[in-house]
């Protein structure tokens, strides 16, 4: 066999199946990218309740068993809101400790907000807090707590 | 011989009723508040002092008097702020706004602009509401609009209501004029009317020359009138709002709806006004102004006076018809200049 010959006969096929796994890679298997949830320091969190009494977030969770915390913005679409706390209330009858913790700066609003739901507790973090020391790449976005780290977490979207 | 010269008269008599009415709608007030506004007219009323507010789709909101136009509240979440503004009406003296389907601010007016007075909230359903108009009348909130009530996914079937009535503290009461659709529609970018007139409701779509009249004593649909439809009427058709086999927004969705909005006779706007009700229709006439107002009997809607007029009705306040004049400045090209008519079937007044 020429040297030629040989270039073409070994060459050629390495060439095509790499340019081959290339497209594969780059534009045909997608990546499922399941987003961005992270929270820095969780004893520096602080969120207020109903009744404007401003507690750290460490003293409201289960200190034995996962607590379950549902995060979102009034403005966040109004069925992935009622979707999240209706999720609550199921976790929490199978026997967990669960919290709505609304994104706000006015806790009037979120009193008169929550009092058109079936549900409680209810907390609000202020924005600043929120983005201090929160990282979620969209919400609302329901996750569990546990030895203050972030077990599980779901974003609810339409 | 005889059916000629009856024929005759009762024609003199119709164009003679007519022309009475043209003639005696005059301008009596021009305003040049100079400013600029971009969007077309969402919401708009005139309050206790014969100003107007209004909402424009590019703006936001604006208080407008005749020599200034000042923002009637800003964006944001704050108590006195707005983020959205789907619905405008009185609330006593002061101007209620349905800022979401379940959240209603009150603003009270003091100092010549308007402060937050409290909010409302309501306890709304779990389905999308797309809320187009509002009223508060003997203790109830009253919400026209798309509300999906419920889905049956095996059959492919939504079930919607188009009027959703509220207690004083926000409980929901009632559901009415409920549809099912088995298909794609586009019923919410339709727009929805509602008004009080005596112990009655009433309840319009912007398509239909009916009136869905809901008894205040039982909150049932007590009766439709049909509307006698004026020669002008261009009806618009069906396929639009029920467009068959079609799913999603398609194409050039905003031009086409533009375009179905401003090329049928829909209804623009709708007041109950000394015991008319009054109904602001496109013409859609090169031979005719570019609006007809339709001065219905309130008592038995029989159509009593038809005015026609090239400016945008906002509102009426005693006797005085409020109009942004040339149209809808989203719109109508000669509505351009932010000029506020004035006009009225009685004599001319002092500006204020």
């Amino acid at each position: 066999m020429k040297r030629s010959d040989l270039f073409f006969n070994i060459a050629i096929p390495v060439l095509f199946v790499g340019i081959v796994t290339l497209v594969v890679y780059k534009f045909i298997i997608k990546e499922q990218n399941p987003g961005l949830f992270a929270v820095k320091e969780l004893s520096n969190i602080s969120v207020v309740d109903l009744n404007n009494n401003k507690l750290a977030l460490t003293d409201l969770l289960d200190k034995e068993n996962e607590t379950y915390c549902f995060l979102f913005e009034l403005t966040n679409c109004y069925s992935c809101i009622l979707e999240g706390l209706e999720d609550l209330k199921k976790i929490r009858k199978a026997g967990s400790f669960c919290i709505a913790i609304v994104v706000h700066d006015l806790i009037e609003e979120v009193q008169g907000w929550s009092n058109t739901q079936d549900f409680s507790p209810f907390f609000m973090i202020k924005k600043i807090d929120f983005y201090r020391n929160i990282q979620s790449s969209t919400m609302p976005v329901l996750f569990s707590l546990k030895g203050g780290e972030v077990k599980r977490f779901r974003f609810i979207t339409p | 011989m005889r059916h000629i010269k009856a024929f005759r008269f009762i024609l003199i008599f119709i164009v003679s009723i007519t022309l009475w009415g043209e003639e005696n709608f005059k301008l009596i007030e021009k305003w040049d508040p100079g400013d600029e506004v971009v969007g077309r007219v969402g919401e708009s009323i005139v309050d206790a002092d014969g100003h107007v507010v209004c909402t424009f789709y590019k703006s936001g909101s604006r208080l407008i008097t005749p020599n200034k136009i000042i923002k009637f509240a800003p964006y944001g979440q704050g108590p006195g702020d707005l983020t959205d503004m789907r619905a405008l009406f009185h609330f006593g003296g002061d101007i209620a706004i349905v800022e979401r389907p379940e959240k209603i601010k009150i603003f009270t007016k003091k100092d010549s602009t308007y402060v937050w007075k409290k909010t409302v909230w309501l306890k709304r359903g779990k389905f999308v509401h797309v809320v187009q108009d509002a009223i508060y009348y003997k203790n109830k909130w009253f919400l026209a609009g798309l509300e999906f009530v419920d889905f049956d996914n095996k059959k492919n079937l939504q079930y919607a209501s188009f009027l959703k009535i509220y207690e004083k503290n926000g409980q929901p009461i009632e559901n009415l004029i409920k549809k099912t659709f088995d298909g794609p529609h586009r019923f919410h970018e339709m727009n929805y009317y509602v008004a009080a007139y005596k112990d009655q409701v009433l309840f319009l779509v912007e398509n239909e020359m009916k009136v869905h009249v809901v008894g205040l004593k039982d909150l049932s649909i007590k009766k439709e009138v049909n509307l006698e439809t004026p020669g002008f009427y261009k009806k618009k058709p069906d396929e639009f709002y029920s467009p068959k086999g079609k799913t999603g927004a398609g194409k050039n969705y905003l031009s086409v709806l533009e375009h179905w909005k401003t090329s049928y006779s829909r209804i623009n706007k709708v007041i109950v006004e000394d015991s008319f009700l009054l109904l602001q229709v496109r013409t859609c006439s090169e031979k005719l102004k570019r609006f007809a107002l339709l001065f219905y009997n309130a008592g038995n809607f029989k159509l009593e006076k038809t005015i026609y007029t090239d400016d945008l009705l906002l509102g009426v306040k005693e006797g005085k018809y409020y109009f942004f004049a040339g149209g809808d400045p989203g719109r109508d090209e000669e509505a351009e200049d932010f000029i506020i008519n004035v006009y009225s079937f009685g004599e001319k007044s002092e500006k204020k």
